[in-house]
């Protein structure tokens, strides 16, 4: 156990932070939103909590979450003006926004005179701060209050809102509130997601946060499928730990998850996950 | 309670309603009728907010409504349902029409995911309302049934219970009868007779000129946009103008 943990330990935390990642994206998909936005997002939750920890010396637990809410903010701002865009706009707006945030990481000393992002070299030496019990309880927590989202009020307006808008809309749902507030959960849970992930690998690569990232983050949810709170956390697990138990394929191992993303497409376009493995007769949550 | 006034609905050139008007009492059944294409279905998406006019007023109790957005409308007591059956596929009936609940709920997203006492009773008094409304509807038997795998004529019940559920004063309805048997059809309007009598009022876009006679205080005929006649359903039938805009003109 010591042993796999010498080994595997790196990859075990990593799988967690991207099934926290997983359950961002959730909530956009969940209520039919295509965002590319949660990288976006990661990054912020990822400076603002480990520039507080570096400068501040402030509690981690306060400065995850205020790298948290200050996506939330960011996410709140940013949906207003993008959430009025449907399908394949919303998603081109999103991933534009992800550009501004990179760029804006890159340049950030320079325009503002101070030394704190580091950059297009980035931000090194963040406290080794992230342990196994604080990302097993994050993610207990959020699965919670997932499930309990989805029984309540608020997570069938969501799933009525993915089916039908109109519909949704003529049901006294207030469609673009309900939303934004899918939004903003999302960007909540993707800025925690980065603030662990900053304080696990003790650097923030201001390119690490772009386009290829908000595709990774789109890729569990693909893979594992959205009619299940747990497809996106199945897609996160083997998408992060597939590359790791390929190392025997060296350089070609990237194109195995590239062939199994294809293969899911082909022919389980709903994901791996299938809700009605847990569908009971009564279930009580709505399905999509 | 409903007033439809001078409204125009512009598509590119078309006018798809035009200079439309008329006026519904509380308690009334009023049918709307009129070839394919006429305007009908345009006319009930300008009502329930889907659609925004291009000139005109529409008028929900003295309020004018054109310019508010779907949901407010709904919460100001309209409901409706489509004549292309759009539940939400994938959910029970009762799911269906537990979302049909959402305004009449008050817990906060907090209270829901903390399990607070003052969220589950809510639950709890939703699902009663929706179970009341599938019983009320003879849809019992199918509660936890996947609502797309129903027979057309049940789907429409659904949809029906569901644009109930949000306790509408007026009820749109688009084609109800369509794909329900003879026996369907004359339940249903003894359905919506039963529903005036507890104050609904209901405007009506049909084709089945038997359920229109059967249930209809008033029918407004449309074509081409524009109304070409109003009044009882044997004045219309009588009328020389809504003949000719279903069978042609005679002497052509």
């Amino acid at each position: 156990m010591a042993q796999f943990w010498a080994a595997y330990g790196s990859v075990v935390l990593f799988v967690l932070i991207n099934m926290i990642l997983a359950i961002s994206i959730y909530f956009t998909l969940y209520t039919g939103l295509l965002s590319l936005a949660n990288a976006g997002f990661m990054a912020i939750g990822a400076y603002v909590s480990a520039v507080l920890t570096m400068q501040a010396q402030t509690p981690l637990v306060f400065n995850l979450l205020a790298g948290a809410l200050s996506a939330a903010l960011v996410g709140f701002l940013l949906g207003l003006p993008v959430l009025r865009l449907r399908g394949i706009y919303l998603a081109i707006a999103t991933i534009g926004f992800g550009e501004i945030i990179r760029i804006i990481a890159i340049n950030f000393d320079k325009f503002t005179g101070l030394t704190l992002l580091g950059g297009a070299q980035g931000l090194s030496g963040v406290p080794k701060l992230t342990t196994l019990p604080m990302l097993l309880a994050t993610l207990a927590l959020l699965i919670f209050l997932l499930i309990q989202l989805q029984r309540s009020r608020t997570g069938r307006a969501f799933a009525a809102i993915r089916q039908d808008e109109s519909v949704a809309a003529t049901m006294g749902i207030n469609v673009f509130a309900y939303k934004v507030l899918a939004f903003v959960l999302g960007a909540f849970v993707a800025g925690l997601a980065g603030g662990f992930s900053a304080h696990l690998t003790r650097y923030i690569d201001p390119n690490g946060y772009g386009f290829d990232q908000a595709v990774n983050i789109l890729a569990f949810a693909i893979l594992g499928g959205t009619l299940h709170w747990s497809g996106p956390l199945v897609g996160a697990l083997i998408l992060t730990a597939l590359p790791e138990s390929l190392r025997f394929l060296k350089e070609y191992r990237g194109i195995v998850n590239g062939i199994i993303i294809v293969l899911v497409i082909l022919y389980l376009p709903r994901g791996l996950v299938n809700p009605a493995w847990f569908q009971r007769k009564g279930a009580k949550h709505a399905q999509g | 309670m409903l007033r439809v006034k001078r409204v125009s609905r512009v598509f590119g050139g078309l006018a798809a309603v035009r200079d439309a008007s008329f006026d519904m009492d509380q308690g009334q059944i009023v049918g709307l009728i009129g070839p394919n294409g006429a305007g009908k279905t345009t006319l009930l998406n300008l009502i329930s907010g889907l659609d925004k006019v291009s000139s005109g007023d529409i008028f929900f109790k003295d309020q004018p409504i054109h310019h508010q957005p779907a949901h407010q409308i709904n919460r100001l007591g309209i409901a409706r349902t489509y004549q292309n059956i759009r539940l939400f596929a994938g959910m029970s009936v009762l799911e269906n029409v537990v979302i049909g609940t959402h305004t009449r709920g008050r817990a906060t997203l907090p209270e829901a995911l903390l399990l607070l006492p003052h969220y589950r009773r809510e639950e709890r008094a939703l699902r009663t309302l929706a179970q009341e409304l599938v019983e009320r509807l003879g849809l019992l038997a199918f509660a936890e049934t996947t609502a797309d795998t129903l027979s057309y004529g049940d789907q429409r019940r659904v949809e029906l219970a569901r644009a109930l559920a949000t306790y509408p004063a007026l009820l749109l309805l688009d084609e109800p009868t369509a794909g329900m048997n003879a026996a369907e059809t004359e339940h249903l309007g003894e359905l919506v007779l039963r529903l005036r009598t507890e104050g609904l009022t209901v405007l009506v876009v049909e084709h089945d000129m038997a359920f229109i006679s059967q249930i209809c205080d008033r029918v407004v005929v449309l074509n081409f946009g524009e109304v070409i006649a109003q009044g009882t359903p044997d004045e219309i039938k009588a009328n020389p103008l809504v003949i000719e805009a279903y069978l042609g003109n005679a002497d052509a």
